[in-house]
C-alpha cells in the first residue's frame, strides 16, 4: 500500500500536534523540559529498517501500547536502560541517583510514563481524525534496541513490506537522556479514517 | 576478492549467505535464526524466520520456514558451492516476547518446532542450538571458523 504525498503532509500536521502534545505532558510528569529533537513521518521498507535496527544493540527499555478501535495503531517509547532508572528518580521527586537498578517501581513508572503518553497521543487523534482510540495497557520490556522495535513492527511486518512509521526524539532537560517513540498507525484503518474527513487521495 | 572481514547485518524475515573471512550477524525475539555452515568451503548464512508457514501471496520466501528454508539451502549449495552431506545447521532465538504481539505470543515455539521438522527432512544435522526464554538474542556468525557468538540479554556471551 502506497500513502500519498498529500496524505503524508496532513498526517505530518497532525501527528507533530499529537507528539507536541506528548512532551508537554511529559514535561509536566517529570518536572523537566523533554524537547523534540526530532519528528518525521516517512513510509518504510520492512527489510531495510529492520536490518538497520538489528545493528543496534544497545541496551534500553521499551513501552508498548496497542490502540484499539477504529483505528489501529501501536505506539512504542524506547529509552536506555540507564534512562530509565534516572526517569523513576525524577518520577518519584527524589534525588538521582537513589533508584540504582530496574525493579518494580522503575516498571511501574515506565509504565506510567507510557500510559501518560498514549492518553495525550490519543486524545489529539480523536479530536482531529474522529477515530476511536482505546489504550491498551502498557507492556514493558527491557532488551536489545533492534529487539524491542521488531516487536514492534512484526506482525505488520508479516502482513505488509511496507509500514509507515512516525518517529520522534525526546531530550530530557538536564540529563543526557534521548527517548525514542514511534507510533505505528495501521495503514488500512488509517485510509479510512482519511477518506472519511475527506483528505484528498 | 575482498579479504577485510566484513559483518553484515540480516533484517527480519531475510537471509545472508558469505565467505569467509566474513562475518554475518542479527537479532531475534520470537524469530528463529537459522545458521547453516560448510566446514569444507567455509561458506554460511544465517535465515531469520518469522512465522513457521506461509500465509496467503506473500511472495517474501524467507519469512517462512516453510518456504524459506528449503530456499536457503538450495542458494548456499547454488551460489555457495556448499554441499549437503556437510552442511550443518546451528539454531537460536523463539523468545517469547512482549504479550501486545497478541497472536505472536507463542509464536517462538511453534517456528522452533517447524524449523527441526524441515531440517530432519532435509538431512541436515543440528549441532548447537539456544532457545526460548523471554529476552532477545544478539548472534554472529564466524565464517572463518563457523562459531557462533550468542548473547542473551544481560547474560554473558558464549561460542556455539
Amino acid at each position: 500500500m502506497v500513502i500519498s504525498p498529500e496524505r503524508l503532509r496532513m498526517l505530518e500536521i497532525i501527528m507533530k500536534l499529537s507528539i507536541d502534545n506528548a512532551s508537554r505532558a511529559l514535561s509536566k510528569t517529570l518536572r523537566t523540559g523533554a524537547k523534540i529533537g526530532l519528528s518525521k513521518i516517512y513510509m518504510a521498507d520492512f527489510n531495510a529498517t529492520t536490518e538497520k535496527m538489528n545493528n543496534d544493540t544497545r541496551e534500553m527499555t521499551g513501552i508498548i501500547v496497542n490502540f484499539k478501535g477504529n483505528l489501529g495503531c501501536k505506539m512504542l517509547f524506547m529509552l536506555p536502560l540507564e534512562g530509565s532508572i534516572i526517569l523513576t528518580d525524577y518520577y518519584l521527586r527524589q534525588p538521582v541517583g537513589t533508584t540504582k537498578e530496574f525493579n518494580d517501581d522503575t516498571e511501574s513508572v515506565a509504565q506510567e510514563l507510557g500510559n501518560i503518553l498514549a492518553s495525550h497521543i490519543s486524545n489529539t487523534l480523536v479530536s482531529d481524525f474522529n477515530a476511536k482510540l482505546l489504550p491498551e495497557p502498557p507492556q514493558v520490556h527491557n532488551d536489545f534496541a533492534g529487539i524491542i522495535f521488531s516487536s514492534l513492527v512484526l506482525e505488520q511486518g508479516i502482513l505488509c513490506d511496507q509500514l509507515l512509521l512516525i518517529e520522534s526524539i525526546f531530550e530530557i532537560c538536564k540529563t543526557e537522556i534521548s527517548c525514542y517513540l514511534f507510533l505505528l498507525p495501521e495503514l488500512a484503518s488509517l485510509e479510512k479514517l482519511l477518506d472519511a474527513i475527506g483528505v484528498q487521495k | 576478492m575482498n579479504d577485510t572481514p566484513n559483518i553484515f547485518t540480516v533484517g527480519v524475515g531475510d537471509a545472508k549467505i558469505t565467505k569467509s573471512p566474513h562475518h554475518l550477524k542479527t537479532l531475534l525475539g520470537s524469530c528463529i535464526g537459522i545458521v547453516l555452515y560448510d566446514p569444507m568451503v567455509k561458506v554460511g548464512g544465517i535465515l531469520h524466520i518469522m512465522l513457521p508457514k506461509k500465509t496467503g501471496n506473500d511472495s517474501k520466501l524467507t519469512k517462512y520456514a516453510d518456504t524459506g528454508l528449503p530456499f536457503f539451502i538450495a542458494q548456499l549449495i547454488k551460489n555457495g558451492g556448499a554441499t549437503r552431506n556437510s552442511m550443518q545447521a546451528k539454531i537460536f532465538g523463539g523468545a517469547k516476547m512482549f504479550e501486545t504481539a497478541g497472536n505472536l505470543i507463542n509464536i517462538g515455539e511453534k517456528n522452533e518446532q517447524e524449523v527441526r521438522k524441515i531440517l530432519k527432512e532435509e538431512g541436515i544435522k543440528i549441532v548447537a542450538a539456544k532457545t526460548g526464554g523471554t529476552k532477545g538474542y544478539n548472534i554472529l556468525l564466524d565464517t572463518a571458523t563457523g562459531n557462533v557468538e550468542c548473547r542473551i540479554f544481560g547474560e554473558p556471551v558464549c561460542i556455539y
